[in-house]
This record gives structure tokens, C-alpha cells and sequence, in this order.
């Protein structure tokens, strides 16, 4: 997979994809179970290309996450950082796993992020939500084999 | 690595202490509009193929009904001019200074907070129709939230539910003041600092009191549903449910502070440094 040529179309396609995702609105009773589109796609990407996509990338999508939510410039861009360090440094391993396991740590890494931002939200004074970000990790990861097999399609037809 | 966390830790510092990246997130913000303009799609062609097949007999229908709606309004409005003269007179013979009444510019609503905890709408007025900062948004059955950041051709509006949000309130029978805090929830909001003896009941309409400085005096906030009072506590928990609807009016107004009064000099350009410089006062 690592031969194939990066798509930069690609890449910007399936990121505004997710920022719609992203923004649209569920009803209030299932909203405590939005998933982080935005994060997934980042986490797809780096294991693909983790050559071409790095940091930076996480730094990118981390504004426009702070930006779309109205948060503090930063936050966002910190928790995302975090997690492109820890994908970059497991994914050989992540890349050979079946997509069952990838889903259990996906559930991690976005968990890790979830917390990171509500926890800086927190001491900012944002909000205080306790723990009830782990559904949002959960969902994530249930999510996380549509986001592989449609970015796929999408890479595969814009190689 | 490590330079990006130093990064985006000093962004974070600068971005909560100081205003100087308001431009940049204003600039980003505008890109992102397409973005925000495109999540809004799938209930807008919602109500574009509900739109289709209304019949011509409803559409008839409602329209008669608006008429009926608008002429009962008109006949309250004839009064008013008069009622203000009267009312600015008495305010004269008390050397109280004169009322003066503030315009206002229709929005519609283009986006929403998918956030519970953080409770937002973005409206498609910006920068250009002359939006400030702090400006109180209104819908058709009362006060909404206000304007919190600026974009050219939109802005993000917060409302009265949202964790952060305190509106300075007061009974409207009776006078005694008090503020509604928002706790994250869109059909309930808190009245706190009422005291334990003071005479309020379910059902008293709560109004804007105007103190504070941000919103315009008068307007409906909320309405008391129930009132819990503790013999041993100081104050009594209020619970109150907002007048307008917080989640589901399309169509918003935007209420401007005339130039003579008090807190605003010019309602373009600057307007984010004039407020702030008032409130520093």
C-alpha cells in the first residue's frame, strides 16, 4: 500500500467529507455519541502515508477543528499532535493488524484526544464533562472500519 | 514533536490571555464558511422537498393566517408610538433620561453546535451588515444569546442555555432582579441570587433588566416553572424555561443599540475595541 501515489485531492476530499460529518447535527438524546470524523481520517492517513503525512498534518487539522468549534486556538492542535506522534511511532505494528484490533486502539487514541481536550477545557473553564467522552471514543472506533473502507475507494479511484 | 506541543501550548496561552489571534481565527473562519454552508445542506433540501409538495390550499391558508397575525400586531404597534411619547414625558417631569428604541436587522439561522457543552448557532450576518460583538439576538418570542465572534459574512451567536451564559434578569410583575444562568440544557435555565423570602411564583414572566450593559432593556427571557425554596438556604433554586425557541427558530433578530446611547460609539470597524474599552471603564 505504501507504493501507491498520495493523492493530495484525495486527501482534501475526504477531510472536508469529514469536517461535514463533523458539523452536522444529531438529535440531543444520541449526541453525547458524535464521533470524531475529523480524527479518523487523520488516523487513515497516517497509517497509509505515514511518510508524507506527519505532524504538520495534525497541527492543520487541529486549527480547523479549534476554528469549527469556537474552542481556544491550540487546543485541538495539542491533542491532535499528541496523537499523530503515537500513531506515527506504533504504525508498522497498527498497519498489520486485523481491523477488529485496529478498531480496540483506535478506541484509545481518540480517547486519549477526547481526553486531552476536554481536560484542557476543564482547567480553561470551558466545560466539565467528566467522563462521558469515552462514548464518543467508542463510537469512533465503531466507525473507524467505514472511514478505512470508504477512504480506500476514495484514494484507490484518485491514485 | 516537541516543537509542536511548545506551539500549540503558546497558541493556547496567547489565544485565552490576549485578542491578537482574533484575526487569524477570523480569516480561517471565513475559509471554513463553504464548509460550515455545506453542512447545512441535507436540512435545507429537507425543507426544500417539503416545500414542493405544500399545497397551493395551505399555502393560501397560511398566508390569510399571517395577514390576520400581522394586522393585530400593526394595531399594538399604532399605540405604541404614543404610549412612548406619554412615557417620555413622564420620564422628562422626573429628569430621567429619554428611552430610546433600537432597530433591528433580520438573520437566518445556517448552522448549529453539534456540542451539548458548548451551545452555539452561526447566523449568515457577519462583519459587513455591521455585527458587533456582545450584540443581543432575538427571535420572534424572546432573547436568544448574543454574538460572540465576527466573520465577514457571518457570525457565531451563543445562546442562553450554554454553560458560560448569564443574562442579568427581572421579574417583569414585580421588579426584583436577579440572573438566569444557563446549565447546558435547552429547554431549562437556572435563576440564581433570588433570595429565599422574595415573592416570586410559577408562571412570573422574567424580562431582561438591561443591567450589565449587553442586552437591551425589556425584552422576554424566560418563564419561572418551578421554584424550590430550603428554609435553611439563603437563596432559593429557581428553575426557569426560555421563552424563545433555543433550538428550533429559523429566522433571527438582531437588535442595534441606537448611537445615542450609552455603551456604543460606532456600530462598524471597531466595534469590538469600543466595547472593550466600555467595559474596562
Amino acid at each position: 500500500m505504501a507504493i501507491n501515489r498520495l493523492s493530495w485531492l484525495a486527501v482534501f476530499l475526504s477531510f472536508l467529507f469529514a469536517a461535514i460529518l463533523e458539523l452536522n447535527l444529531l438529535p440531543e438524546i444520541v449526541a453525547f455519541l458524535r464521533p470524531e470524523w475529523l480524527v479518523l481520517t487523520l488516523i487513515y492517513w497516517l497509517l497509509r502515508h505515514p511518510e508524507k503525512v506527519g505532524i504538520m498534518m495534525g497541527l492543520l487539522i487541529g486549527l480547523v477543528m479549534d476554528v469549527l468549534s469556537g474552542s481556544y486556538l491550540g487546543i485541538h492542535m495539542l491533542s491532535l499532535s499528541l496523537i499523530c506522534y503515537l500513531v506515527l511511532s506504533m504504525h508498522k505494528r497498527l498497519k498489520m493488524f486485523p481491523l477488529g484490533q485496529q478498531c480496540v486502539v483506535v478506541f484509545f487514541i481518540v480517547g486519549i484526544q477526547l481526553m486531552v481536550v476536554y481536560t484542557l477545557r476543564s482547567i480553561l473553564g470551558v466545560s466539565d464533562v467528566g467522563l462521558t467522552y469515552l462514548w464518543q471514543a467508542l463510537s469512533s472506533a465503531f466507525f473507524w472500519p467505514m472511514i478505512v473502507i470508504l477512504t480506500d475507494r476514495l484514494a484507490f479511484a484518485l491514485r | 514533536m516537541f516543537l509542536a506541543i511548545v506551539l500549540s501550548l503558546s497558541l493556547i496561552i496567547i489565544d485565552v490571555r490576549f485578542s491578537q489571534l482574533d484575526s487569524v481565527r477570523n480569516v480561517i473562519s471565513s475559509a471554513l464558511t463553504p464548509v460550515q454552508w455545506l453542512s447545512d445542506v441535507p436540512s435545507g433540501l429537507a425543507q426544500g422537498i417539503e416545500n414542493l409538495f405544500t399545497s397551493r390550499e395551505s399555502l393560501e391558508e397560511e398566508l390569510d393566517l399571517m395577514k390576520s397575525r400581522m394586522l393585530v400586531l400593526e394595531r399594538k404597534s399604532q399605540k405604541l408610538a404614543s404610549v412612548t411619547a406619554e412615557l417620555n414625558r413622564l420620564r422628562e417631569l422626573l429628569n430621567a433620561s429619554r428611552v430610546v428604541d433600537e432597530g433591528v436587522v433580520v438573520a437566518e439561522l445556517v448552522g448549529a453546535s453539534p456540542d451539548p457543552d458548548n451551545q452555539y448557532i452561526i447566523i449568515n450576518k457577519g462583519f459587513q451588515d455591521g455585527v458587533y460583538l456582545g450584540q443581543a439576538v432575538l427571535d420572534s418570542e424572546g432573547l436568544m444569546g448574543q454574538v460572540i465572534e465576527i466573520n465577514e459574512i457571518s457570525s457565531r451567536v451563543l445562546l442562553l442555555s450554554d454553560n458560560r451564559h448569564a443574562v442579568p434578569v427581572q421579574v417583569n410583575r414585580n421588579g426584583i432582579r436577579a440572573i438566569a444562568y444557563g446549565i447546558g440544557s435547552l429547554s431549562y435555565l437556572e435563576l440564581g441570587n433570588v433570595p429565599d423570602t422574595a415573592d416570586i411564583k410559577v408562571g412570573d414572566l422574567l424580562v431582561s433588566s438591561g443591567l450589565g450593559g449587553r442586552f437591551p432593556q425589556g425584552y422576554p427571557v424566560a418563564r419561572v416553572s418551578a421554584v424550590e425554596r430550603d428554609a435553611g438556604r439563603t437563596f432559593s433554586k429557581v428553575k426557569i424555561i426560555p421563552e424563545a425557541k433555543l433550538n428550533r427558530s429559523r429566522l433571527l433578530l438582531l437588535v442595534f443599540k441606537q448611537k445615542g446611547s450609552v455603551k456604543l460609539g460606532r456600530l462598524k470597524g471597531e466595534g469590538e475595541k469600543e466595547v472593550e474599552a466600555e467595559n474596562g471603564d
